[in-house]
């Protein structure tokens, strides 16, 4: 719920309990900014090549989109959410948040030359321990990966994963191969030895249409059908047994929606009943499986008339589901007070902070 | 009162590991040879009334991680050609997952020849005409499906006695196979 908050309402009035924030944004304002991150090597690679930067994060975010940053958050001269100071003033201390969960979607995934990926992503990870969570405590992170080649995300995750400050391992939605697949089982491995969460998140390379059947017209199809992605992954994943290879495995689904779940998992849940002999060692019903290994960010939310979205919110099963998040600084005005009202107080507290809180071990 | 007892067919009607389906007054039976005992199933299956005993005789396949195929089979199950659903020919218990909650047979006796000869002059015990169905061959196999838990579907059984060469089923509801008590004992 990219909430500003209602310029009428205070932070508690909405809500009196503890807030984490469980999507905010950083965006690396130029390539520049992470040359202190790099090898000598690698500065010269973008120099000599004018190089400024991956395209896949303006393929997802185009940057003067509205869904991109909300007006009031777009700071003059310079890119949005690419300061901690701007992630302070719009979103840490207005929402009084107890922490928050900085994923920075740099689009590593779109670039081709491995060893180049792999260095940017270390850059990007350096430069967020750095520029961010050094300085402020109420921070955390994901971490991002060269997510064409499961060694060198491997690496990064041994390199980084043990840092306190970073709790997950940013995957995007979408990417060459499906996640579940076995080349990537060994990247949930070390998501899971590293006591970290993968963190399904909207992007990924640009490479690929955005839909299953060829590439839309516009944006707004490409954005609003990305559930399908996240669909997909999600089918995938639980198809290609990642959770009996990582049996603790947290999952954590981003700015992807969560009411298309239940309808999702009925239709899955049947199909399991009656193909279960393609997949003989998925010996739990999906939708179970989710309950058990993922938790969901609230934005957007993709939310109806009221009394058909508190109907559609008893599918979900389960109190223990959703974690509320601003996804700072995209801009959606879901209706956050709305939400909350559909919710019993135990979902309340969970999806405010309680929920994340188990989740990221916060 | 009518008869509760037909003679659905002859002994040798049926290889080991072979099934036919027979009708009965007015149902349709599937009548199974696994383990060189005869098992009577309804064609009808517990979960929407797909024509069970059309099904496949199939081995249980369990797994203990991606890639891993542990394939038995030497069992005596059937699956249901709509769903996939799997059951027990003996026993009508579906069978799913380790982790899936649980699931009814009709017993198939072989009787007495003298006795069923007279009871068929005496127009007690009906003759039905057999639609014999040839299936994969399987192996005797004692006791429950390892590694996986009961369905929570349990087909209804038939029981069907051999009597001399003759098959005879017996629709006397006393007659059943105590497919309830499986069900109990499964839980317990």
């Amino acid at each position: 719920m990219t909430t500003a908050l209602p310029l009428a309402t205070s932070r508690q009035e909405l809500w009196t309990g503890p807030v984490i924030d469980v999507d905010v944004h950083a965006n690396v304002p130029s390539i520049e900014a992470l040359y202190p991150y790099m090898d000598g090597i690698w500065v010269d690679w973008a120099v000599e090549r004018a190089y400024k930067g991956p395209s896949a994060a303006a393929t997802h975010y185009p940057p003067m989109s509205p869904r991109s940053c909300r007006p009031e958050w777009r700071p003059g001269g310079r890119a949005p959410a690419s300061s901690v100071e701007l992630l302070q003033e719009h979103i840490l201390d207005p929402w009084d948040v107890q922490y928050a969960i900085l994923n920075c979607y740099y689009g590593v995934d779109s670039l081709r030359h491995p060893d180049w990926a792999a260095a940017l992503a270390r850059a990007v990870n350096d430069w967020i321990a750095n520029e961010w969570l050094a300085r402020d405590p109420r921070l955390r992170a994901s971490l991002i990966v060269p997510a064409r080649d499961p060694a060198a995300m491997v690496a990064e995750i041994e390199r980084i994963g043990d840092h306190p400050g970073f709790v997950q391992v940013l995957l995007p939605a979408r990417n060459d191969w499906l996640w579940g697949m076995r080349a990537f089982h060994p990247v949930f491995k070390a998501i899971e030895r590293h006591d970290l969460v993968a963190g399904l998140h909207m992007g990924g390379t640009s490479d690929g249409a955005p839909s299953s059947t060829g590439y839309a017209s516009w944006y707004i199809e490409q954005y609003a059908a990305e559930w399908a992605s996240f669909a997909s992954q999600i089918t995938n994943i639980i198809s290609e047994g990642v959770f009996n290879v990582c049996p603790n495995l947290r999952m954590s689904v981003l700015e992807g929606g969560f009411l298309w779940v239940p309808v999702w998992g009925w239709r899955m849940n049947k199909e399991w009943r009656g193909l279960h002999r393609e997949v003989p060692w998925v010996d739990t019903p999906p939708l179970d499986l989710i309950r058990e290994h993922m938790r969901f960010s609230t934005a957007p939310i993709d939310a109806g008339p009221p009394e058909l979205t508190k109907k559609a919110i008893g599918w979900l099963g389960s109190d223990d589901f959703l974690m509320f998040a601003t996804d700072y600084p995209h801009g959606y005005d879901d209706d956050l007070p709305g939400l909350l009202s559909l919710l019993s107080e135990n979902a309340r507290g969970n999806m405010m902070a309680a929920t994340a809180r188990q989740w990221y071990r916060l | 009162m009518a008869t509760r007892k037909f003679v659905v067919g002859k002994t040798d009607d049926l290889r080991e590991g072979e099934g036919m389906l027979v009708t009965v007054a007015n149902r349709s039976i599937g009548i199974f040879k696994v383990g060189g005992e005869f098992y009577g199933l309804m064609n009808k299956c517990p979960h929407l009334g797909g024509e069970l005993c059309k099904g496949r005789l199939t081995g249980a396949l369990t797994s203990d991680g991606p890639g891993h195929y542990q394939y038995d089979p030497d069992t005596t199950l059937i699956m249901c050609p709509w769903h996939g659903w799997e059951y027990d020919v003996r026993t009508g218990q579906s069978y799913l997952n380790p982790k899936t909650p649980g699931a009814r047979p009709y017993q198939v006796q072989v009787e007495n020849g003298g006795e069923v000869t007279i009871e068929i002059d005496e127009g007690r015990v009906a003759v039905a005409d057999g639609e014999r169905s040839a299936m994969r061959q399987v192996a005797p196999r004692p006791a429950k499906i390892a590694d996986r838990a009961p369905g929570p579907y349990v087909a209804e059984t038939v029981s069907v006695t051999v009597d001399g060469d003759y098959l005879v089923v017996n629709l006397d509801p006393r007659s059943r196979p105590a497919a309830a008590q499986a069900q109990t004992e499964e839980k317990a």
